[in-house]
């Protein structure tokens, strides 16, 4: 789904309860659970 | 002279217009299908133009809120082995960059093709211009700008492609990988050439590299050797970059697909945000998402159930008429009854709830999945959905079923897995549908009170949470996790929003239509061969003692396997009044009810899941809920009495 290593996330909110992300990966907005969004491992940059 | 013919396919990312677009070229001339052995959908429609018959073929859409990588095997396939004369792919301008990777793969395809830039007017509100020849360029595609809800570029899109088939077609650029990788790939095409293999060799190179599963247990028929070698490289390039050979190549995917994104497209700053913008930010807020959420699905089942109810009656008023016409024709006798009672109000029953309840159900729901309002409600629900170890998406096949539990079922074809969409049918075949709630209120909301009417939806509610959970923990595998794009919200086409509720009734009415018929039939044969009695007799140690009702409860149960509401008008057919409280008491009234809510699929969802699981599971869920159903009105009743409510 274009989150490939090296690539810009922005996350935009989350859900209640522990809820999805939403986040904002090359343009496009993605819905990502818990269980995927741990998996995803960032580098904060600003 | 005859015309002649070609074939076109549509490819594209899910959401981008592309049934739109299919739309606008097919208008009536389609049929929808499936593909052969899968459950993917497959489009086909036929126009004329310019002297030559073409069919065109719509391709699943890809990355959607139906998105499973079955869709994405028969593109491909189907573009590889079927070869169509030319391809469409259809892109979402306002979302380059991602569709540009699709873009990608599909040339590597080697197949001649087209694009349609659609959606360009979304694109420029959003403050995004694209320069479509300079993409042209870069690509050596032609790209064409539409917008299909308008039909704008459509006309254009078809003389195009026309003329890239009648030119012989262009083969596409390949884009380059880094060096590395590109070496391997080289070797692996040649070994690759030596061998009959119905994928082009540098594309089926790259997806050995990229460990396609499918592919490679093709080539381990047919090549061995290759495939070792495939993987040895693939374990170089890992080795060189410290990622998987498959991360390597989606990411370099990417780049290329973000570099032309960035050069062919000027964001230029809005002037305000745009509506969709808001309406996203307010629909997925953490507080107001939800009474939003709540009030539009009340508001939409609130007028359903209206609708259903109203048209329903008026239907089976003049349905009903009719009797008389057949009392006529076949006088009174055994075949009168057999033809009227069983095949004529099979019929009935079926038109009854198809057209009233499904049909605006089906119709509504495409118009919150067109609009995108559906994933933000995946969105919002995701975490409750992950207690019964499904995600978000799944509570979309679970709102169905409160219309009727067969779309539901199909419905439960958006989960990625097999046990994800096994999991999501049980759970939906417990909601109770519109059915369901006909006797919920007729019995218990009409002569106990709306307070133990609503308590049974809630005792529904926990009854779907726990053996959710529980079919969650005895079912082997890991739940998947929510991945899921949210597109912008956008004005739904009505027009393609039409015909997929067509469609969806036209599969429902094939799959219930005959079981209804039957069913009928069989009962009908039974109440003349005097066998309701006796049946109802060897059911008394259940119905009577067990769960203390009177005894011709058990033939209203039967009858309710056809359709649920069957058991209460039966109920008031046999008893011989529709004053149930002089035959009932509240108690008998709240246990009847939660029976014949939880028993049994009914008949059609019976088919239903035979046709998606295999009869195994469907026998295995429905003993299971004939079990379950007695079991829990058996408790509830001695619970109820030892309360003294």
């Amino acid at each position: 789904m274009g989150l490939t290593p090296g690539t810009r996330v922005t996350v935009v909110k989350s859900a209640p309860f522990h809820g999805p992300l939403e986040v904002s990966v090359r343009g496009s907005r993605l819905a990502l659970g818990r269980g995927m969004a741990e998996r995803v491992f960032v580098e904060i940059t600003e | 002279m005859t015309e002649k013919k070609l074939t076109i396919a549509l490819a594209g990312n899910a959401n981008v217009g592309k049934s739109v677009i299919f739309n606008q070229l097919t208008g009536l001339h389609q049929h929808i299908g499936n593909w052969p052995g899968k459950t993917v959908e497959k489009a086909e429609g036929t126009l004329h133009f310019k002297g030559y018959t073409i069919d065109i073929i719509d391709l699943p859409g890809i990355y959607s809120l139906s998105t499973f990588s079955l869709e994405e095997l028969v593109s491909r396939e189907y573009i590889a082995v079927e070869r169509p004369d030319l391809v469409i792919n259809i892109v979402d301008a306002s979302v380059l960059e991602r569709n540009l990777f699709f873009t990608l793969q599909l040339m590597e395809l080697e197949t001649p093709m087209v694009m349609a830039l659609n959606q360009i007017d979304m694109a420029e509100k959003k403050g995004i211009r694209i320069d479509h020849k300079k993409l042209q360029k870069i690509l050596r595609i032609p790209v064409v700008p539409t917008v299909a809800i308008k039909g704008t570029g459509v006309y254009e899109l078809l003389e195009r492609s026309v003329e890239i088939i009648e030119k012989g077609g262009i083969n596409p650029p390949i884009i380059k990988y880094g060096e590395e990788a590109e070496e391997r790939i080289r070797e692996i095409t040649k070994l690759l050439e030596k061998i009959p293999f119905r994928y082009p060799a540098r594309w089926a190179a790259i997806k050995l590299l990229e460990g396609d599963e499918q592919v490679e247990k093709e080539i381990r028929e047919i090549g061995p050797e290759t495939l070792s070698t495939a993987e040895r490289l693939a374990k170089e390039i890992e080795e060189i970059h410290g990622h998987s050979c498959s991360t390597i190549i989606t990411s370099e995917r990417y780049e290329v697909a973000g570099k032309i994104a960035r050069e062919v497209q000027q964001i230029v700053p809005k002037i305000r945000p745009p509506m969709g913008e808001t309406l996203h930010t307010i629909t997925t807020h953490k507080i107001l998402g939800y009474p939003i959420m709540v009030l539009a699905v009340l508001t939409i089942f609130q007028s359903i159930f209206t609708f259903g109810d109203y048209t329903s009656g008026l239907l089976s008023n003049l349905l009903y008429g009719w009797e008389p016409l057949f009392e006529g024709l076949l006088g009174t006798g055994i075949v009168k009854e057999l033809v009227w009672g069983g095949i004529v109000e099979g019929i009935i029953a079926g038109v009854t709830v198809a057209l009233p309840y499904i049909a605006p159900f089906y119709f509504i729901l495409y118009l919150l999945e067109d609009s995108g309002y559906l994933s933000r409600i995946a969105f919002l629900m995701d975490t409750l959905m992950h207690k019964i170890g499904l995600h978000g998406k799944a509570f979309i096949p679970v709102m169905l079923g409160y219309g009727c539990n067969v779309p539901a079922c199909l419905g439960c074809r958006i989960m990625e897995t097999e046990r994800e969409r096994l999991l999501a049918a049980f759970v939906t075949t417990l909601v109770p549908c519109a059915a369901r709630t006909v006797i919920i209120l007729g019995l218990v909301g009409a002569f106990v009170g709306v307070q133990w009417a609503l308590a049974l939806y809630i005792i529904d509610l926990l009854v779907i949470f726990l053996l959710g959970r529980l079919a969650f923990k005895a079912l082997p595998g890991e739940p998947t996790a929510l991945i899921m794009e949210m597109n912008d919200y956008r004005f739904p086409h009505l027009k393609t929003v039409g015909k997929q509720t067509w469609f969806r009734l036209e599969e429902f009415i094939k799959i219930s239509f005959p079981l209804i018929i039957i069913g009928s039939l069989v009962i009908k044969l039974m109440g003349i061969l005097n066998l309701l009695e006796p049946i109802a007799n060897i059911l008394s140690p259940v119905t009577v003692t067990w769960l203390g009702l009177p005894a011709i409860t058990g033939i209203t149960l039967i009858f309710g396997v056809l359709r649920k509401e069957l058991t209460l008008i039966m109920l008031a057919t046999l008893l011989g009044t529709t004053d149930f409280a002089r035959i009932l008491t509240p108690l008998q009234m709240i246990v009847f009810t939660l029976v014949a809510m939880l028993y049994i699929p009914c008949v059609a969802t019976i088919a239903a899941l035979v046709k998606e699981f295999g009869w195994k599971k469907a026998l295995f869920i429905t003993v299971f809920e004939i079990i379950f159903a007695i079991f829990v009105g058996g408790i509830t009743l001695r619970l109820l009495i030892l309360t003294e409510v």
